[in-house]
């Protein structure tokens, strides 16, 4: 049934000669055992990390997966990128499981979280492979993940998260989604986007950026609008394409004719008695609309204002008409959470019933158009006072573009959200895994014992990422490192020039990441790394079946 | 307009699905001269009409399919009618943008798509052929062992809102598979976080509607598309709260097989597919529509009986001159043509609280071929047929009887005997293979019934025996079933056997 893959880590398991106890209880199990185990997963986590490594950063490269249908993606996120992948070897599996939950959690970091963990069971490889305990490994990576943390705190930077920063966040992190002149047309527009629903005391609901998706022109015409867009226009032919100066009603009300439950075809006797059925359920739905067109005559009067209906239910053909010849335009199956948008963008109340309409339920926009492409309408509803909710519109030539553009502004949203939430971020660049490792080769001096190795393997494989962003800059890894260490040596945060391949001072040239996200990925890459470091047998057996020996009898 | 939006969760409902689709594709007439007829099927209850951007007209279905990811085989999102050019060379790999390819070998093409695609480039490059001689519906196949999807069979193409993949799972993956029912709610939730299909692409084909008749469902039920589609139609309940919804609740495999010779997902799905066509035939009738929620009050007019049980006759067993056998059409006798579908346990008596008969395939006027026996009136057979079933006393009845047949498409597997090409029995057609059949009559029978009780008691008896602490993995994730809630299920599903308890 499945389909073979391109992207498979190159790995099975295979059953090793000795019995094992699982075997026992069932022979037709599969087992890995101690080292063979922990070979399969060193194994399969380096395999993970080589595919996702020319991802990492601005210089990254581009995948462009090709399924047996023909169909396009084109990513250079690793959480979408894991997810596309058809990963076959089980460990991982898992381990691309846990770092696309880091993306769940904080909207980033998925790429870098498999490099470190493949690079950590990489360096503990060394130390296994000369006699020491896997647990040993592990107790050194507890004591080292908790100091980094310690360290993480002290390193970060407070300082006002200005619009200026967010926009240095926000350009981090569309930098390594998209190419750099789609990154700096999408930042600014993020940055707004946040800023404008951003509340005081209140946490950040990025909900209330709708992000809509257009295929028409290029990538570069995406923009902020500071209002609405709804994907779908007036369904009938005589309403007004534009209005201006009008009242927004938004409601959540049926319009439509709807048979009640007694109408079923024996509860009357006859046609006739069936025809006045059908009429008074018509003249119940006629009766709300009147109640519409009502307020709509005592607000606008003789003047020249519009008014506009948004429904979250549905308006049918006859309720339309109405609708029309009173001058209103009206909008059928509306989105859910464009009710809770429209209330912020437009001001007013959104209704569920028709009974208690007044004027101060009414929101207000300047202006509404519709445009439309293809089959597919849009409404913009714009000019309005002082929104808290905004739109941004992604627009591409083709659907791969536009997904490609989607993915990127919803991190850049997260990292920008991030931001302002942690008051705080880290200079970027791999300035904090240069100083994290020398930091840590210090700290291993006051840790005793052979857990000291483990502390060690963790320093180590820190410098993953600063190694990864050079090389797929084209460069020289060993010299950038050693320039690198010795500028840290010299009291300089510094960071890898992606240009020159020397060093760069992340806070002057603006790169920053967010703390949330260097600490989640400090934690988890060093759990999972752990828990796979510590599985000494492995066995492929059938899982509980509901239909076996599982059911008490 | 009195619009219908069909809904597909899980790979072998997409097997059902894809007869289905390929069936409405047979009503079609293409023929717009002079001699055209009325169709007998309103067309516009199932489809919808499109412009893509590049101005191409679309008559796709109002449709939602789900499936996992690698079970759309050869089916691509944005098709050939959608597809832009392939322009990714140029606009997307502009200056230093260092690109690498993972492609995947193309998904093969059987003998029957390959077909279709030589057919559809016969027609791009000649439009108005006459002289069709190599019509492809004259074309007859052979699918059994080239069909692995339901991709393989697929005749239609499908606007890019329908298709929608689970991107959480892999189809046919061993180590993490969808086979659990708190896996498909999870995959509900984490979707509608991350593309919203409901919202995105439901709302698409909901928005046009004048007047939605209402939903019909094919669902998968024992993997986890049940708990994908069970939140799915809660949530369709919350915003649609009067809209009728009709859900088929579908399994893959032996467990309901009357038919026990039939073990191709290709051919039980096609005969699944058949009986739910059949059964909402009257919904999209030209003649005598019966609307959907005229269908949902006559069956459960006492409200709290939604659940029924389909019956299937295919063919329904007709001679030439319009015989039927009507003793064997009930559902209590052992000789009976109806194959239970829903389960197969013995026939009992029942108290029956509504059902709906459809036959198809009884012509105005039969033809004389013979003239030792004297042919039948149609209304006669009609009137034998809905008699029978009126016998067994029923609180309310929903009969719709049509001349139009269920229609055979080209990707249909043989599974006919003794039929001739009409689908009448011809005793003298012993061997299969030999003629294309092209249409069949066929018999739905839906109820609500106590026979349900026992379906329920069934399921009751198992689920009382399990030890739900075994099962770790319904409690995983935000949706995960507790203990407590296993509990309440389980209590929920003893109350709604009482319901249908009879007396």
């Amino acid at each position: 049934m499945s389909k073979c893959s391109s992207l498979n880590v190159p790995l099975s398991m295979s059953v090793p000669p000795s019995a094992s106890a699982v075997q026992l209880i069932n022979p037709k199990s599969e087992v890995a055992r101690r080292g063979q185990a922990l070979q399969l997963n060193i194994t399969a986590a380096i395999g993970l990390q080589e595919v996702l490594k020319s991802n990492l950063g601005p210089k990254g490269t581009i995948k462009m997966l090709v399924d047996g249908a023909g169909s396009i993606k084109i990513t250079k996120d690793g959480k979408v990128l894991l997810s596309e992948m058809q990963i076959q070897n089980p460990t991982a599996a898992m381990i691309a499981r846990a770092a696309t939950a880091q993306d769940e959690i904080t909207g980033d970091g998925t790429t870098s979280i498999v490099l470190l963990v493949g690079e950590l069971m990489k360096q503990s490889e060394r130390y296994i492979s000369e006699g020491l305990h896997p647990r040993i490994i592990t107790e050194g990576f507890d004591l080292a993940r908790d100091e980094a943390l310690r360290f993480l705190d002290k390193f970060k930077v407070e300082r006002p998260i200005d619009r200026e920063l967010l926009v240095n966040v926000a350009r981090t992190s569309l930098r390594t989604k998209v190419h750099t002149f789609l990154a700096d047309t999408l930042t600014e527009a993020i940055v707004d986007a946040v800023l404008t629903i951003k509340r005081d005391n209140e946490s950040i609901d990025l909900h209330m950026v709708e992000i809509m998706k257009m295929q028409h022109k290029t990538g570069v015409d995406s923009r902020l609008i500071r209002g609405l867009v709804l994907d779908h226009g007036a369904r009938h032919p005589d309403m007004p394409k534009r209005v201006e100066d009008a009242f927004i009603l938004t409601l959540n009300v049926s319009l439509e004719y709807e048979k009640s439950e007694i109408n079923s075809g024996f509860f009357y006797s006859n046609a006739e008695q069936r025809e006045k059925l059908v009429e008074s359920e018509r003249k119940f739905t006629d009766e709300k609309v009147k109640k519409i067109v009502e307020l709509k005559k005592q607000v606008v009067g003789d003047s020249k204002k519009g008014f506009v209906v948004i429904n979250q239910k549905g308006i049918d053909p006859l309720s339309l008409d109405i609708l029309c010849k009173n001058g209103i335009l009206a909008l059928r199956r509306a989105k859910r959470r464009n009710m809770e948008r429209l209330q912020f963008i437009c001001g007013g109340t959104a209704q569920n019933s028709v009974d208690d309409l007044t004027p101060e339920v009414l929101g207000y926009a300047g202006l509404i158009y519709e445009h439309i492409l293809g089959e597919e309408k849009y409404t913009f509803v714009e000019e309005v006072k002082n929104p808290k909710s905004v739109t941004i519109l992604i627009k591409g030539p083709n659907a791969h573009t536009i997904a490609q553009i989607n993915d990127a502004v919803r991190d850049g949203l997260r990292a920008v959200k991030n931001a302002i939430e942690d008051n705080c971020v880290i200079p970027g660049a791999g300035a904090f895994q240069v100083a994290l490792c020398s930091h840590l080769t210090k700290f291993k001096d006051n840790v005793k014992g052979r857990v000291k190795m483990g502390v060690q393997a963790f320093a180590d494989s820190m410098l993953i990422i600063p190694k990864v962003l050079a090389q797929n800059g084209g460069f020289d890894t060993q010299d950038t490192i050693v320039n690198l260490q010795e500028e840290y040596a010299a009291g300089h945060v510094v960071g890898v020039d992606l240009n020159t391949g020397g060093t760069l001072d992340p806070a002057l040239e603006g790169i920053w990441d967010n703390y949330r996200v260097v600490r989640h990925m400090i934690h988890s890459s060093s759990v999972i790394a752990s828990n796979f470091l510590l599985v000494d047998e492995m066995m492929r057996a059938g899982r509980s079946s509901l239909k076996n020996d599982n059911i008490q009898s | 307009m009195l619009e219908i939006v069909t809904l597909q969760f899980g790979h072998f409902s997409n097997y059902v699905g894809a007869h289905f689709w390929n069936t409405q594709e047979e009503y079609f007439s293409f023929d717009t001269g002079q001699h055209a007829q009325e169709t007998a099927v309103l067309h516009d209850t199932l489809f919808r009409a499109g412009i893509t951007q590049s101005g191409i007209e679309t008559y796709t279905p109002r449709l939602m399919i789900y499936d996992l990811k690698g079970g759309f085989g050869s089916i691509k999102k944005m098709n050939r009618l959608y597809d832009e050019t392939s322009d990714y060379q140029d606009a997307d790999q502009k200056e230093d943008w260092k690109s690498e390819t993972y492609a995947q070998a193309p998904y093969p093409k059987n003998e029957y798509l390959q077909s279709l695609e030589e057919e559809e480039e016969r027609g791009l490059s000649n439009e108005h052929t006459d002289n069709m001689e190599i019509d492809s519906t004259e074309k007859y196949f052979y699918l059994d062992e080239t069909v692995n999807m339901w991709s393989d069979f697929n005749k239609i193409y499908y606007h890019p809102k329908s298709i929608n993949t689970i991107s959480n799972y892999q189809l046919g993956d061993e180590i993490i598979p969808f086979d659990v029912f708190s896996y498909g709610k999870n995959a509900y939730l984490n979707q509608q976080k991350e593309e919203d299909s409901f919202e995105e692409n439901l709302r698409f084909f909901t928005e046009e509607c004048d007047a939605i008749q209402g939903f019909q469902v094919m669902t998968n039920v024992i993997d986890g598309f049940g708990g994908f589609s069970c939140s799915f139609i809660e949530r369709l309940r919350e915003e649609y709260p009067k809209t009728p919804i009709i859900s088929f609740g579908i399994t893959d495999g032996q467990e309901w097989s009357p038919i026990g010779h039939i073990n191709l997902p290709y051919h039980s799905s096609c005969i699944l597919s058949a009986a739910i066509e059949t059964s909402t035939f009257p919904f999209r009738s030209r003649r005598n529509t019966l609307h959907m929620h005229d269908l949902v009050t006559r069956l459960n007019w006492r409200g709290n009986t939604k659940i029924g049980t389909l019956g299937f006759a295919f063919p329904l067993p007709m001679s030439v001159y319009g015989d039927v056998d009507v003793q064997k059409l009930l559902p209590d006798d052992d000789r009976s043509v109806i194959n239970d579908l829903s389960f197969s346990s013995e026939p009992c008596l029942s108290t029956i609280y509504g059902q709906s008969v459809v036959a198809r395939g009884i012509p105005d006027e039969f033809r004389a071929v013979s003239k030792v026996e004297p042919k039948k009136k149609s209304s006669n057979v009609i009137s034998d047929i809905f008699g029978r079933f009126q016998s067994l006393g029923s609180y309310n009845n929903s009969f719709f009887a049509t001349n139009v047949f269920y229609p055979i498409p080209n990707s249909f597997p043989n599974i006919f005997k003794r039929l001739n090409t009409n689908g009448y029995i011809d005793e003298s057609a012993k061997f299969i293979d030999i003629h294309p059949i092209h249409s069949v009559p066929t018999l739905s029978h839906l109820t609500i019934s106590t026979r349900v009780h026992k379906l329920l008691q069934n399921y009751k008896t198992e689920l009382q025996k399990i030890n739900f602490n075994l099962f770790p993995e319904f409690n995983d994730g935000n949706e995960g079933l507790s203990h407590d809630e296993f509990l309440e299920a389980r209590e929920s599903l003893i109350n709604l056997c009482e319901v249908y308890e009879g007396g």
